[in-house]
This record gives C-alpha cells, sequence and structure tokens, in this order.
C-alpha cells in the first residue's frame, strides 16, 4: 500500500505529465540561467521570475516522479498561481515585461502548454489521491 | 538545413500519427519503431553540426548561444523519450514518446524564430 503510493504519481498517464514537466524545468533553467547570467540588468524582474518558475518545475518534476504527492501539489499550485497572476500582470503592466518569461501572456510563447499544465497536473494528483483513499 | 528540418519534420510528424495509432490500438511500439526513432536522432546530430556552422556565421543580432541551445536541445528530446518510455510498457509509455517527436519540430519552429529576431 505504502510503496503504491509513493510511486503512484509517475506511471501510467503520470508517465506523460513527469516527461512534459522535464521538459519545462530543463528549458526554464537553461533559459533563465542564460538569460541571468548574459543580461540580467536588462530585465531583473522578468528573469529572476523565470529562475523562480524553473524551481518551481524542477520541484514539480521531482515530486511527481517519484510519488511525493503533497511537495507535488505544493508545486503545482504555486504554478497555476504563478501562470495566472505573471499572465495577467504582463498584460495590464506590458512595461514592467521588457523580455518575455515562461509565464508571460497566460505562456502563449509556449503554446498555451504553461497554462494547461498545472491544471492538468492538479486534475492527475487529486484524481489520484482520490483512488488511493478508498 | 531547411530540406533537413523539413525531412526530420515529416520523420517525426509520420512517428507521431504512427504512435497514436498505438496509443488506440494500445499497443507499444516494436524495435522496428526504435530504429525510426534511432534514424530521426541520427540527422538530428547531423542538424545540430550543421546549425552550429550556420551559426558561426550569423548576422550580429542574432542569440548565438540561445540558438546553439535550443540545437543541443533537440538532440536531447529522443534519448530521454525513449529512455523514460522504456520504463512503462504501456499508453502512457508511447505517450511520452509521442510528446517527443512532436517536440522536435516545435524546436525548428523557435529556432527559425531566434534567426529571425536576430536577422
Amino acid at each position: 500500500m505504502a510503496e503504491r503510493l509513493t510511486t503512484g504519481t509517475g506511471h501510467g498517464f503520470g508517465r506523460v505529465l513527469v516527461f512534459v514537466y522535464g521538459v519545462f524545468a530543463l528549458a526554464a533553467t537553461g533559459r533563465s540561467s542564460l538569460q541571468l547570467a548574459t543580461e540580467a540588468s536588462k530585465a531583473p524582474l522578468p528573469y529572476t521570475l523565470s529562475a523562480f518558475a524553473a524551481v518551481v518545475y524542477l520541484v514539480a518534476t521531482f515530486a511527481l516522479a517519484t510519488g511525493r504527492r503533497v511537495l507535488a501539489l505544493v508545486a503545482v499550485t504555486i504554478e497555476l498561481v504563478g501562470v495566472l497572476s505573471v499572465g495577467v500582470t504582463s498584460a495590464v503592466l506590458p512595461q514592467d515585461y521588457p523580455d518575455a518569461t515562461v509565464w508571460s501572456d497566460f505562456g502563449a510563447g509556449y503554446g498555451y502548454v504553461p497554462l494547461v499544465l498545472p491544471l492538468v497536473g492538479l486534475w492527475w494528483l487529486l484524481r489520484g489521491s482520490r483512488a488511493h483513499s478508498t | 538545413m531547411k530540406t533537413f528540418e523539413l525531412v526530420l519534420t515529416a520523420a517525426c510528424l509520420f512517428s507521431a500519427l504512427w504512435l497514436v495509432v498505438l496509443l488506440i490500438r494500445d499497443r507499444t511500439p516494436d524495435r522496428w519503431f526504435l530504429n525510426v526513432m534511432l534514424g530521426i536522432e541520427a540527422l538530428l546530430v547531423v542538424h545540430l553540426v550543421l546549425g552550429v556552422v550556420k551559426v558561426t556565421d550569423a548576422p550580429s543580432g542574432v542569440a548565438v548561444w540561445e540558438y546553439v541551445s535550443y540545437l543541443v536541445g533537440a538532440i536531447l528530446i529522443i534519448p530521454a523519450g525513449v529512455i523514460w518510455s522504456s520504463g512503462e510498457k504501456s499508453r502512457g509509455g508511447t505517450a511520452v514518446l509521442l510528446v517527443a517527436v512532436l517536440l522536435v519540430p516545435f524546436m525548428f519552429v523557435r529556432l527559425a524564430d531566434i534567426w529571425a529576431a536576430g536577422g
């Protein structure tokens, strides 16, 4: 029982979810470290946000892959709040975002996947936990 | 390089179609399909070399490091997908490969965008 709980989130459909999260973790980490290393002063707010997003994706990937359900829920929720608030503020205050982040315009630059991903993640985690708790 | 990307995109889309068929029939890819992945990966390595050569002669506005990181990223996708899907002999594993082969053409789009933004 305990074993099934620890491996539950990374299998079946979760396998795909972990892969997509992994891709975003890598992409966001690469992008933000490149931006912070080469042109941090140009747009400190978006680049810091990119780095924050990278950490969130890394934690979410790790938590989903290793079946840490609570940690995954926290990371995915922060991700959803992040993409929504950055999406709204980048639309209202475009002058604060001279360069794009992963979450700008609700992730339009990444085919809106950053917006859909946390919703799918929450669905997967909550659905899974219901199945396990019964 | 353009021709190369077109051939690769066609191969990836064909693979994607095949994977969708496998998903519907609830089957996992066989050895033959692994060879297709190997072929695509080999072409991607050549694509990386061509891209690096191309970027040495880039207009000054092109973000060279970003371009190169996308080139390198493109060769990592298929191996990562194959390895990650190999642990899951079910629809989940097949779907991982589907995501991987669809990501490759997306990388080409990004590469073209980066080039156009600096040119």
